[in-house]
């Protein structure tokens, strides 16, 4: 049974971190304290392993429901480490499916506008090939086939689309490339305490949705990393969070399940002490805002159990590359990482809110999220510098301190789930 | 009159301020100079209060033009604010390798 993170009596908070007494590796033995490689950050021979061993193998999400709120919405997503793209779409009868989004004539990109890397979003009752003309509806299958006559026998008409598999979770949707189909249902893939630990959050009501996205030169590793650990953040967000400058951040211990993992910050940021007037103005500060919505958010009770009345914030990570945060009072913010190379990526997040009572409450959601990504911008300009440094390769290993211990169990999990790969054998058993 | 009454100070603002979404904000953030951020914003700032009260009165779906240009240099203040108050510079420091665009946003319809 993973132990569940416990958080320090109240008299040693201190807002957004803890002085938590208890070593992370007591309560992780496993991960063990020894040195680090980052090689499967800098090798092109680790993307490529990587593409096989994780990423057409895992479930991964790619978005919301709430960005397909009609029959025929849809959007496409990039995968470049497995050289395809994806139409998902809402079907004349309200189910998700997602298609490769190739044109099975002679493999013209289906769906793009502009730039055939880039990836869009709109309403459709069939998909046109811009090339030749054929159609194909929201089942995947030929629908309007041009010039019939000239098609030898059911050629033409046989033609579909090639699915791929799609599961929800809370309405995240989830796709999975395996060849030969998924090995484990998304709920199998998850684990019990993931699957549903936002049972008792009310996630239908945050019906609005912000999204945007950035490339950087850096593996999706180190982003990733970046977000696991809040050490660094009184450092490097330092005029951020310039009343934290002297906190040494101390994260009780997250609970494991498999790769996926449950870390918590415990503490308050109480309304009324902003550092600056755009924070006090906005009511909203680097954890967003801070209004409570019109249905309050308990503390999650996978991630604190019971009884647990201060909190900042809860981070579900589901393997390999997609984080949700639900952030006291009230608001969601998921992140997901996406290898373009071994020394690129493109990062994502989306922030999911009640829709806001009047016009103080937009105006706290919206410079929340502006003072959010003014730091992540931060975060995202060092991961170049992070990259920069590991390519040297001035260095063969690297010491993570106890409070990386997130990190540390991430990057065991990519280790083992590309030995799996290797050996034949199923990495999340 | 393109603001409501007791706003109408602020129009000066609205050539440069009066934007559609967060990309155009920012990139209107990284395009000025300090001084015209702080004037800006300790403009607003100073009228922040009064004006939340007044879009506070009103209903999002009974917002006439002038209330959402009103609106939108808010939603403006709220952009430039960070570089002002905490970063003191329209560039968030050691941000220069990394980049970002808003693809889906929340906006007054």
């Amino acid at each position: 049974m993973p132990k569940q993170p416990q958080c320090p009596p109240e008299d040693q908070i201190i807002a957004g971190g803890g002085a938590y007494d208890q070593r992370h590796y007591e309560d992780h033995p496993d991960l063990g304290t020894g040195l680090i490689s980052y090689e499967h950050a800098i090798s092109p021979r680790s993307f490529e392993l990587e593409r096989e061993a994780i990423f057409r193998r895992a479930w991964l999400n790619v978005g919301h429901e709430l960005r397909l709120p009609k029959v025929g919405s849809y959007f496409t997503k990039e995968f470049e480490i497995l050289n395809t793209s994806i139409i998902v779409v809402r079907g004349k009868d309200q189910a998700i499916r997602a298609f490769h989004n190739v044109c099975p004539h002679r493999g013209n990109k289906l769906v793009w506008e502009d730039h055939p890397a880039k990836e869009t979003y709109g309403k459709a009752m069939a998909f046109f090939c811009k090339y030749h003309g054929l159609g194909f509806g929201l089942d995947g299958n030929m629908e309007v086939l041009r010039d019939p006559d000239n098609w030898f026998g059911s050629q033409g008409c046989d033609l579909h689309l090639v699915e791929v598999q799609v599961e929800l979770w809370n309405g995240y949707i989830f796709v999975n490339f395996n060849p030969g189909g998924p090995p484990q249902s998304l709920r199998e893939y998850m684990g019990e305490h993931i699957w549903s630990a936002l049972d008792d959050v009310p996630v239908e009501l945050f019906t609005e949705q912000v999204l945007g996205k950035g490339e950087i030169n850096s593996n999706w590793k180190t982003l990733h990393d970046a977000f696991s650990e809040a050490w660094h953040g009184s450092v490097l967000h330092s005029e951020t969070m310039v009343n934290m400058r002297n906190v040494v951040f101390r994260a009780p211990p997250s609970r494991f399940d498999g790769p996926h993992r449950t870390a918590v910050a415990c503490g308050t940021v109480p309304e009324g002490v902003y550092t600056f007037d755009i924070e006090r103005v906005s009511r909203s500060s680097v954890t967003g805002t801070q209004i409570p919505p019109a249905q309050k958010i308990d503390p999650p009770r996978a991630a604190f159990g019971s009884g647990q009345q201060d909190w900042v914030a809860v981070t579900f990570t589901v393997f390999p590359n997609f984080q949700l945060q639900i952030y006291a009072p009230g608001w969601i913010n998921t992140y997901n990482y996406w290898p373009l190379a071994h020394n690129r990526m493109r990062f994502e997040i989306n922030q999911y809110f009640q829709p806001a009572r009047n016009f103080s409450e937009l105006f706290s959601q919206k410079t929340g999220t502006g003072i959010v990504l003014d730091n992540v911008l931060q975060d995202l300009g060092t991961l170049e510098a992070t990259q920069r440094g590991l390519e040297s390769r001035v260095y063969e290993e690297y010491p993570l301190i106890d409070e990386e211990h997130n990190i540390r169990h991430f990057h065991k999990e990519i280790d083992k789930w590309i030995r799996a790969y290797e050996e034949g054998i199923e990495a999340n058993a | 009159m393109n603001l409501p009454e007791q706003f109408s100070d602020l129009e000066i603002y609205l050539d440069k301020w009066d934007l559609p979404d967060f990309n155009s904000r920012y990139a209107a953030r990284l395009d000025s100079s300090m001084e015209e951020l702080t004037n800006f914003y300790s403009v607003m700032l100073a009228r922040a209060d009064d004006i939340k009260s007044y879009l506070d009165a009103k209903a999002f779906s009974d917002y006439q033009d002038t209330e959402k240009r009103l609106a939108r240099l808010m939603f403006a203040m709220g952009v430039v604010g960070p570089a002002v108050d905490i970063f003191r510079s329209a560039v968030v420091p050691d941000s220069g390798a990394s980049n970002f665009e808003m693809v889906l946003d929340i906006e007054l319809s």
